[in-house]
C-alpha cells in the first residue's frame, strides 16, 4: 500500500478484508484493493507489487512475501465511481498507515447486488456487526 | 473510544442485552469489536494459518477469486 501511495495510485480497501478490519468476525483469504485505475492498466500494479517481492498468483492476484494475497479490483458491482466511494471511506490505522476502508453499509450494498451463495452469509454477519456496534455505542 | 483486544470484557458488558445472539456469539462480537484493526487482521491470519489456509495454497483449495 505504501508503494501505491508513492506512485500516487489511489486505493481503497473493500470486500470482506475491509469488513474484518471493522470488526466483522469472519475469516477471509485475501485483501481486496480497489484501485483508481482502468482495468487495462492492471500490469502496472502487478509490476509494482513484483518490485516489492510479491509473486503473481492469478491475473490480478499477487502473494506478498508474508503470504498475504492481494486482489486488485478495478470495478465494483452495485456501487458508485471510485471517487464517490472514496469520499465515504473510513480511515483506519492498519499496518502503520491510515488506510481508506469501505464502510460496512457500502460493502453490504455491493454484496446485495452481486448475491453469490457466500454473500448472504456475509450480509448476515455485517448486519449483526452493525447491530452490535450500535449497542456498543449506545451503552457507553 | 479506541479499544484493544484486552478491553473485550467492557464491550461484552454492552452487548449482554443484545437480542438474537447467544452467549458464544456475544463473546465473539465483543472480542472482534474491542480489537484494533491490526489485532482483527492478526486474528484472521492466525485462524487461517491454523487451518493451513494461508497464502497461495488457499487459492488452490477454494479456487477463490
Amino acid at each position: 500500500m505504501g508503494a501505491l501511495r508513492v506512485e500516487k495510485i489511489r486505493f481503497q480497501l473493500i470486500g470482506m478484508s475491509a469488513a474484518v478490519l471493522q470488526g466483522v468476525p469472519v475469516a477471509t483469504l485475501d485483501v481486496d484493493l480497489r484501485l483508481d485505475l482502468p482495468s487495462r492498466q492492471y500490469m502496472r500494479v502487478v509490476n509494482l507489487a513484483s518490485a516489492q517481492g510479491a509473486k503473481l498468483a492469478r491475473n490480478t492476484v499477487v502473494e506478498l512475501t508474508d503470504g498475504t494475497l492481494v486482489n486488485f479490483i478495478f470495478e465494483v458491482t452495485g456501487l458508485s465511481s471510485f471517487a464517490t466511494e472514496l469520499r465515504k471511506a473510513r480511515k483506519l490505522r492498519f499496518n502503520g498507515m491510515d488506510v481508506p476502508v469501505m464502510p460496512l453499509e457500502s460493502i453490504r450494498k455491493s454484496k446485495t447486488a452481486i448475491m453469490r451463495p457466500k454473500d448472504s452469509a456475509h450480509i448476515h454477519y455485517i448486519n449483526e456487526t452493525l447491530r452490535a456496534l450500535n449497542a456498543n455505542r449506545r451503552r457507553k | 473510544m479506541r479499544t484493544s483486544l484486552k478491553d473485550w470484557p467492557k464491550v461484552y458488558q454492552k452487548l449482554k442485552r443484545l437480542r438474537r445472539l447467544d452467549e458464544h456469539e456475544k463473546f465473539l462480537y465483543a472480542r472482534s469489536l474491542a480489537a484494533s484493526p491490526d489485532e482483527r487482521w492478526r486474528m484472521n491470519v492466525t485462524y487461517l494459518r491454523s487451518l493451513g489456509l494461508w497464502g497461495r495454497s488457499a487459492l488452490k483449495k477454494f479456487d477463490s477469486n
